[in-house]
């Protein structure tokens, strides 16, 4: 299992673009490490959106594919669900500098898939859009084109969260949405899934029926395959996540079971099923809720995220969080850690993998925002990544941030051949807010996302 | 030193019946409502005992019942005289003999009136450290309609509810806020919390885990003798003297009977004044709780 020692940096400071602050997605193809970088916002040209490339002869990232730019409009302008009452003229979630603003201003999730009829894989990209979400794909790792119409055919589509290959399909999950001049970064109407055999044909069709018949499902926040399923989580801003499983078999919209309900009886404390990770043949469901650890959309929280993990035949335990009476038994942490593994401030879980023989989870924390924003003598605070070799007795690689407070998250995790790549959400820009609040003076650090790779060297 | 569960819910939340299958496990001792922590000591009772005898009927039938051995008429008088002997002694005090008179049982105590005042669960945990919690909801609606049918019931007095209390803030989220105010400042280990209605519809299902989380054996035997709340020495009238000390209808009917759960909404009006519809905070509650 990896310690702090085993840790290095590999990418800083937005890996060439200081505004560059989410490292959202991370794949490996064709032996080399891709990186999809997202903006927290898209102001102008120097917020497109770039997919990098790791050169390990260098230590360098170079890179392989920008957004294109289109002119600003007034997507480009939309308030932000979770600042719309900041008042007249707040919340909006950029103010253009440029006539041109990046048509994407983030790549979100990568994944690899073999096409029907062919033995070579292909990497497929989200895009994180305000003109509706693409796909795109790359079959030699030099070029992305565009693989779909904007949010295949929803141009409201904000992004796909998940691109997930089962079955010979890919499945495609939609998060977030652009309507109505505001954006919502999670959530859309209901809870969609779409699902093709042929994706570069352009033809997708419905994979379950909306919110699972739920109308309060209004995403799928995590897909993975497991036991010959695959499994789905969304988050359920009224009741708690609620995940669900299919074989995918015969014609679409499939059959699903329902596994899980009412946010594993936390309810909607609970709102959202964050990540999922098969280790050591069960598999790990991490809860969170989304925004700086409050729901200021949905009014949920604050509240620290769980850790769940199911057996093959989809009994449960709560290794991490809020013991409680359920139908299934009483609940009692097996890490004897409560929710956020003991931390209030880890609202969400928001990255787990397993890696050799350990399995890791990385979380977004909330501390910088609350000493930052409140004008703290200090700023504290820092993602926490945690190991464990059983799944139940987990240990701290970092508890801040790898002594970064203004690193909020483990946003992406990869394993791979040369070690555990980790990549950051880094909002160094807070930095500077700090210290003009605090009238602190001195110089901000230079900001953006980073990348760790741990390995035992 | 003791570590007795209280019974955290509002009125009309299954508190009685929840109270006495609990409280008839081989090992603990499930009591009428004392109301001892709503005050510091028993002479600071007295202003209550005065507007409202019946509320000093429970202590004095379990002072009866677990100091003197019985529960009749002279042990009431006893009991009360007793009391009034020590009437500077502090509640919590008087709560400790009756887990001493009750040992090895722990005690299980359960009163509406604690949720009005945070400084009740306060004075229980400077009292008893160890204490466990049990905070049991019911949805805002069924609570409500509840409290507003009892009040309303013929030959009720009324001079005690204000009519501005008959709002679901103050009957339903007020109440269940002080809960959870107080569950910030005790162990994770100490407070748990479940909705009544699933209690009362699994009644085995739940009362298993109860006895798993307190400790306490959690063999069919023993939730065989939780699912008759009707044993209870204090599930019936008591004495003429003190015939209280719970719910009457519970005390006049204290069996177990199956039960489900009502499908209620959070968005129709309250049923006795259309003007009156459930605020965002309740809603959020309610679903916080798992309703919905």
């Amino acid at each position: 299992m990896l310690t702090l020692k085993h840790f290095e940096r590999i990418g800083k400071q937005g890996v060439g673009n200081p505004r560059s602050q989410i490292a959202h997605s991370m794949a490996r193809f064709k032996d080399r490490i891709y990186l999809g970088v997202t903006h927290p916002k898209a102001d102008g040209p120097t917020d497109a959106a770039r997919i990098l490339r790791y050169v390990e002869d260098t230590g360098e990232w170079e890179t392989i594919h920008k957004s294109p730019l289109v002119r600003s409009d007034e997507n480009a302008t939309v308030k932000d669900i979770y600042r719309q009452n900041m008042g007249e003229g707040g919340g909006a979630l950029s103010t253009p500098t440029s006539p041109y603003v990046p048509r994407d201003r983030g790549y979100r999730c990568m994944t690899l898939y073999t096409p029907n009829g062919s033995d070579e894989e292909v990497l497929f990209t989200s895009t994180l859009s305000h003109w509706g979400s693409r796909l795109l794909v790359s079959r030699d790792g030099e070029t992305f084109e565009v693989a779909s119409e904007p949010g295949l055919g929803r141009e409201d589509i904000l992004s796909f969260r998940n691109l997930v290959p089962f079955n010979g399909k890919l499945f495609v999950a939609p998060a977030g949405s652009v309507q109505d001049g505001v954006m919502d970064r999670n959530f859309g109407d209901i809870a969609r899934l779409f699902v093709s055999d042929d994706p570069l044909s352009g033809e997708w069709r419905e994979a379950m029926e909306p919110g699972f018949g739920d109308p309060n499902n209004l995403s799928i926040f995590c897909m993975r395959t497991f036991n010959g399923y695959l499994y789905a989580g969304t988050g359920n801003p009224k009741r708690g996540f609620q995940l669900w499983k299919t074989r995918a078999e015969g014609e679409p919209p499939y059959e699903w079971e329902c596994v899980l309900h009412d946010g594993a009886y936390r309810y909607n404390i609970n709102e959202t099923a964050a990540t999922l990770v098969e280790f050591n043949g069960q598999l790990y469901l991490s809860s969170g809720i989304p925004g700086l650890g409050m729901d200021m959309a949905n009014d949920i929280g604050p509240a620290a995220a769980e850790l769940i993990r199911l057996d093959p035949d989809d009994s449960w335990e709560l290794i991490a969080g809020e013991p409680r009476f359920t139908p299934d038994g009483l609940k009692v942490p097996l890490s004897l850690m409560g929710p956020g593994f003991d931390d209030p401030e880890n609202s969400v879980f928001w990255s787990m993998t397993a890696h050799d023989d350990a399995l890791y989870v990385g979380t977004h924390h909330n501390r910088m925002w609350r000493d930052s924003l409140g004008g703290a003598d200090e700023v504290k605070g820092g993602f926490h990544l945690w190991a464990s070799t059983d799944g139940e007795e987990f240990e701290a690689i970092t508890l801040n941030g790898f002594d970064d407070p203004y690193a909020t998250g483990v946003r992406s995790l990869l394993s791979t051949p040369e070690g555990l790549f980790v990549g950051t959400t880094t909002h160094r820009d807070v930095e500077r807010l700090w210290r003009l609040r605090t009238r602190k003076g001195g110089q901000a650090g230079i900001g953006g996302l980073e990348i760790w790779l741990g390995a035992n060297r | 030193m003791a570590r007795p569960l209280f019974i955290l819910t509002p009125a009309r939340s299954f508190s009685s019946v929840i109270s006495a299958m609990i409280g008839n496990h081989p090992e603990l001792m499930g009591l009428a409502e004392t109301h001892l922590f709503f005050r510091d000591t028993y002479e600071d009772m007295h202003n209550i005992y005065r507007a409202r005898p019946q509320t000093q009927d429970g202590l004095l039938r379990v002072v009866a019942e677990l100091g003197l051995g019985e529960q009749s008429e002279v042990n009431i008088e006893a009991a009360r005289a007793l009391l009034e002997e020590n009437r500077h002694a502090p509640t919590a005090d008087i709560f400790a003999d009756l887990a001493d008179w009750a040992g090895p049982r722990e005690l299980v105590d359960k009163s509406p009136m604690y949720l009005s005042d945070v400084k009740c669960m306060q004075r229980m945990h400077a009292a008893f450290p160890e204490a466990r919690y049990l905070h049991i909801t019911r949805h805002p609606r069924s609570t409500c309609d509840s409290l507003h049918q009892l009040i309303n019931a013929p030959g009720r007095q009324k001079k005690f509810v204000k009519p501005e209390d008959m709002t679901p803030e103050k009957m339903w989220l007020e109440p269940h806020l002080r809960v959870l105010e107080f569950a910030q400042s005790i162990e994770p280990d100490q407070y748990m919390r479940l909705r009544g209605e699933v209690l009362m519809e699994q009644p085995e299902v739940y009362l298993q885990q109860i006895a798993e989380w307190l400790g306490i054996s959690s063999s069919q035997t023993a939730v065989e003798k939780m699912l008759h709340p009707e044993n209870s020495p204090f599930s019936r009238f008591g004495p003429e003297n003190a015939r209280f000390g719970n719910d009457p209808k519970f005390l006049g009917d204290p069996k177990l009977r199956p039960y489900k759960a009502k499908q209620l909404d959070l968005e129709e009006p309250m049923s006795w004044d259309p003007s009156v519809t459930f605020s965002e905070m309740v809603v959020q509650y309610a679903y916080r709780f798992g309703y919905g």
